[in-house]
């Protein structure tokens, strides 16, 4: 079941046109790398999916929905999640606070003006979980902004994760994170979600090919905005231009 | 207060001690004030609930207000007028009124702003205020231009006011409002909108809509400068222009930034420092006190970064801490 | 027909002085984003200084270097004193700037007294000529083509000079220009003194188009400033020109044909503007 469908996507400013005629799409639970040299276009395919920029030309469907001109908010409440590959967090706020946030921030919760945010004992609970997961409950009530940077990006991860998301876009999400850091994120990956026992599709851009390969159960290649192959992980290893272009000589696969 | 250390039950009860305590001090100031001086508080109190309204806008939601004065200005001048000209006598129904047009005319300048933030926002809401500010100055016939709408005698709640009582009631609205408020900014609402000031396209992604918040969150604050006006209103026995335009509202604003913004206490104590200092200085120097209080803002940038709250509070900190380890 | 004419060539000539008022707000706001709101304060303090200075010599011109110089220390001293540790901290900007209004503004009226002082024409510029049927003062006519010549030099700084460029680029992207070599912390500085400088010709040459100067001129016409760099946008010399005498214009007008709305229309402009517009009539998109 494709659960996210890009068809056509065109998107440029300025003089420059950054993506050109992206189509792909994501199945419910499935793991897609997104592949290419620097300035490929790779954020700015996140950025149009989640609603950040709005491509000039082309749809993208969530579970179907056209959601291509709605708010970036609304695409949250519809089960999309991303996270940035600068960590974008709420520097002055609690580590505890930054995950209660992104838990809050696809549920309505009654009385949410008045009564204070700790007292959602569920929250809490499942904040300090997702906490746990990354080690990070010893860090709780430090403020973001003095999390070291290894602390950042995994606090940034779990922000994704926190809303449960059907889709999940990560940008980079193993940058800054030791070797062992991302074996445990790639694990972290794999494994199959929490909640409804849903698998969550997970798109990611990244240049860890370790990570590509352990993970990823397709990959898409974009080069200066044009996607020049879709496959398999076997299939991309062996295409000539990607290994021309992208994995060079160096990779010996 | 996120991002503390957790203390221990005993330290938490010592931390809030002040609290308390100073309310203590106000009910019972009265008794060995001389009545200039519980006025001076009372005027604190109006100003407190006003500054307290700022920082919601400006320290949590990081909306750079710079018209707040503004929406202050229309509750008290909607009640004197419709007193005067419409013999409304009601002060619940004058209250009312008074705390809806605010809400109307901060939703009118959030509308107006809601595209910008920073400076923008700030450029916008100075520009409006103005007009609001012009508006007062020019419909003579409504507003009795720069020389204000004056006569206005003490509310009548079930039973008449006077000045000795009047103190009494606004302390106990001022009271309530900080503990509404308080209790506001720590929900998740209000923790939304310190998500929007942190970083306002993470909280888009994490699925709020920042733009609607931004307004709301306006708006509650505008509907407490209302009420503040009108607290000042019957305080001050009138209103003029000078309460409304930009200087009252930079005034606002200083005492936020003075206090510590995004802490709610500071703005209080930021309007006590402002208004005590005014004072004292000007009965020193009844002509040159502007050049203290200028100078005394300076000062508080380089010695009291992050505002004077905040200073207080980790001075209080280390005594508490102190106390701990004498014990 | 009449009133037209000469309220328009009025408003240009105020807009001119707010063009000279203004730019230097304009072009440190856009490059360094710091919030100078004690701008106004070397327009006052210049033309007081200029005015008191002229009429004890006798001599327009040693007035106007007076006040050029004058507004020039200020500027000098409250950037490197106090601004310069600033940086990036705009609300202490707001605070810091607020409490030399205060300052200021009292120490003029200490020292100057309460009452306004009018500005210095010279003979040469007294009195006025007759165009057909309409009636012009050489003053303002002398202010236009003065601020016209000077906008002409700036408007070439601006695009053709290398400082120009360092400018323009500092506005963009600060760290290129810093990775490329170049002090941009002294340019900066170099820019806020110019734009003080400026402030302060406009502070001598601009009270007899303003009418006079007082202790609170100070205080007022930051606003008006700051509404010029919105309407016309920030950070670029035809952005000053095109908010001031958009705004010059629309308030003399204002003032000749519907008085009571005069005091209005700035504020109305400006609203008008930052819906449509936010970045101002020739702004560059943030």
């Amino acid at each position: 079941m494709e659960i996210l469908e890009v068809e056509k996507i065109a998107f440029g400013y300025g003089g420059l046109q950054v993506l050109q005629d992206i189509s792909f799409s994501v199945k419910q639970g499935e793991k897609v790398a997104l592949i290419g040299p620097n300035g490929a276009g790779k954020t700015t395919v996140l950025n149009v999916l989640s609603g950040l920029l709005t491509p000039q030309f082309g749809k993208v469907r969530l579970l179907g929905r056209d959601i291509t001109n709605r708010p970036t908010h609304s695409r949250a409440s519809l089960g999309l999640a991303r996270s940035f590959q600068v960590s974008s967090l709420f520097p002055q706020l609690s580590v505890l606070s930054n995950v209660l946030l992104a838990l809050h921030g696809i549920q309505r919760t009654s009385r949410q003006m008045i009564r204070s945010i700790t007292a959602y004992k569920s929250f809490v609970e499942k904040a300090d979980e997702l906490l746990g997961s990354v080690d990070l409950l010893s860090k709780r009530d430090t403020l973001a902004r003095f999390l070291s940077h290894g602390e950042q990006r995994r606090l940034e991860l779990i922000l994704s994760f926190a809303s449960s998301p059907k889709v999940l876009l990560l940008d980079e999400p193993t940058a800054g994170l030791s070797s062992q850091e991302s074996s445990a994120l790639a694990q972290m990956l794999l494994k199959p979600a929490h909640q409804n026992g849903e698998d969550v599709a997970v798109l990611f851009v990244a240049h860890d090919l370790d990570l590509v390969f352990t993970v990823a159960e397709r990959i898409l290649v974009l080069y200066y905005g044009i996607i020049i192959a879709q496959g398999t992980p076997e299939e991309i290893r062996g295409n000539q231009s990607v290994r021309e272009i992208y994995l060079g000589e160096t990779q010996s696969a | 207060m996120p991002g503390r250390a957790r203390m221990s039950g005993r330290k938490q009860l010592a931390y809030f001690a002040p609290l308390p305590v100073i309310l203590l001090f106000l009910v019972a100031a009265p008794w060995f004030l001389d009545t200039p001086i519980i006025s001076l508080i009372t005027k604190v109190l109006c100003f407190g609930l006003l500054a307290m309204s700022v920082d919601i806008a400006f320290g949590y939601t990081g909306l750079w207000t710079f018209g707040h004065a503004a929406i202050f200005g229309v509750a008290a001048y909607t009640c004197a007028i419709l007193l005067k000209g419409a013999d409304i006598t009601n002060f619940w129904l004058l209250a009312l009124i008074g705390i809806v047009m605010a809400g109307i005319v901060s939703a009118i300048f959030a509308a107006v702003a809601a595209r910008s933030s920073g400076l923008y926002f700030l450029l916008i809401t100075f520009a409006l205020g103005q007009l609001v500010y012009s508006v007062a100055v020019q419909w003579k016939s409504v507003t009795h231009g720069n020389d204000g709408l004056w006569g206005m005698p003490y509310p009548h709640i079930g039973f008449s006011l006077s000045s000795e009582t009047y103190y009494y009631f606004a302390l106990i609205v001022v009271v309530l409002c900080a503990i509404v408020l308080y209790w506001f900014t720590r929900s998740p609402f209000g923790y939304s909108l310190m998500g929007i000031r942190e970083n306002e396209i993470r909280a888009r992604t994490m699925g709020y809509d920042t733009r609607l918040r931004k307004i709301v969150g306006f708006v509650i604050s505008g509907l407490f400068a209302g009420l503040a006006g009108i607290l000042y209103l019957y305080f001050n026995g009138g209103i003029a222009p000078e309460n409304v335009g930009m200087s009252a509202s930079g005034m606002a604003t200083i005492m936020v930034i003075i206090g510590g913004t995004g802490t709610l206490w500071g703005a209080f104590l930021g309007s006590a420092i402002v208004l005590l200092l005014q004072y004292y200085i000007s009965l020193l120097t009844p002509n040159r006190w502007p050049i203290f209080l200028g100078a005394i803002f300076i000062a508080s940038v380089f010695f009291a970064r992050g505002g004077v709250f905040p200073w207080l509070v980790s001075l209080w900190r280390k005594v508490i801490r102190y106390g701990d380890t004498g014990s | 027909m009449d009133v037209l004419v000469v309220s328009t060539m009025a408003g240009i000539s105020y807009g001119m002085v707010l063009f000279l008022l203004s730019t230097g707000l304009s072009i440190v706001l856009g490059l360094m984003g710091v919030v100078n709101l004690a701008h106004g304060m070397l327009f006052m303090t210049a033309a007081y200084a200029g005015i008191t200075v002229g009429n004890l010599t006798g001599s327009f011109l040693f007035g106007i270097l007076t006040g050029i110089f004058s507004a020039g220390i200020s500027g000098l001293i409250i950037e490197r004193g106090f601004l310069r540790q600033l940086y990036k901290r705009e609300l202490e900007q707001i605070l810091v700037t607020f409490g030399f209004i205060y300052i200021i503004t009292n120490l003029h009226l200490w020292f100057y007294g309460p009452y306004p002082r009018s500005g210095i024409v010279p003979s040469v510029l007294k009195g006025g000529i007759t165009i057909g049927r309409y009636d012009f003062s050489f003053y303002r006519l002398a202010i236009i083509a003065v601020g016209a010549i000077l906008c002409a030099c700036l408007f070439w700084l601006q695009e053709k000079t290398k400082i120009g460029a360092i400018i323009r680029a500092g506005m963009d992207d600060p760290e290129i220009v810093y990775a490329s070599g170049i002090n941009l912390r002294n340019v900066n500085v170099g820019a806020f003194v110019f734009g003080a400088l400026l402030a302060g010709f406009a502070g001598v040459v601009g009270t007899p188009v303003l009418g006079g100067v007082t202790a609170t001129t100070g205080g007022d016409v930051i606003f008006v400033a700051i509404a010029v760099c919105i309407v016309g946008g920030v950070g670029s010399v035809q952005g000053a020109l095109v908010g001031a005498l958009l705004i010059g214009i629309v308030t003399s007008l204002a003032q000749a044909y519907l008085p009571y709305i005069a005091i209005y229309m700035m504020y109305i402009i400006m609203v008008i503007i930052l819906v449509l517009k936010p970045s101002g009539l020739v702004g560059r998109t943030s």
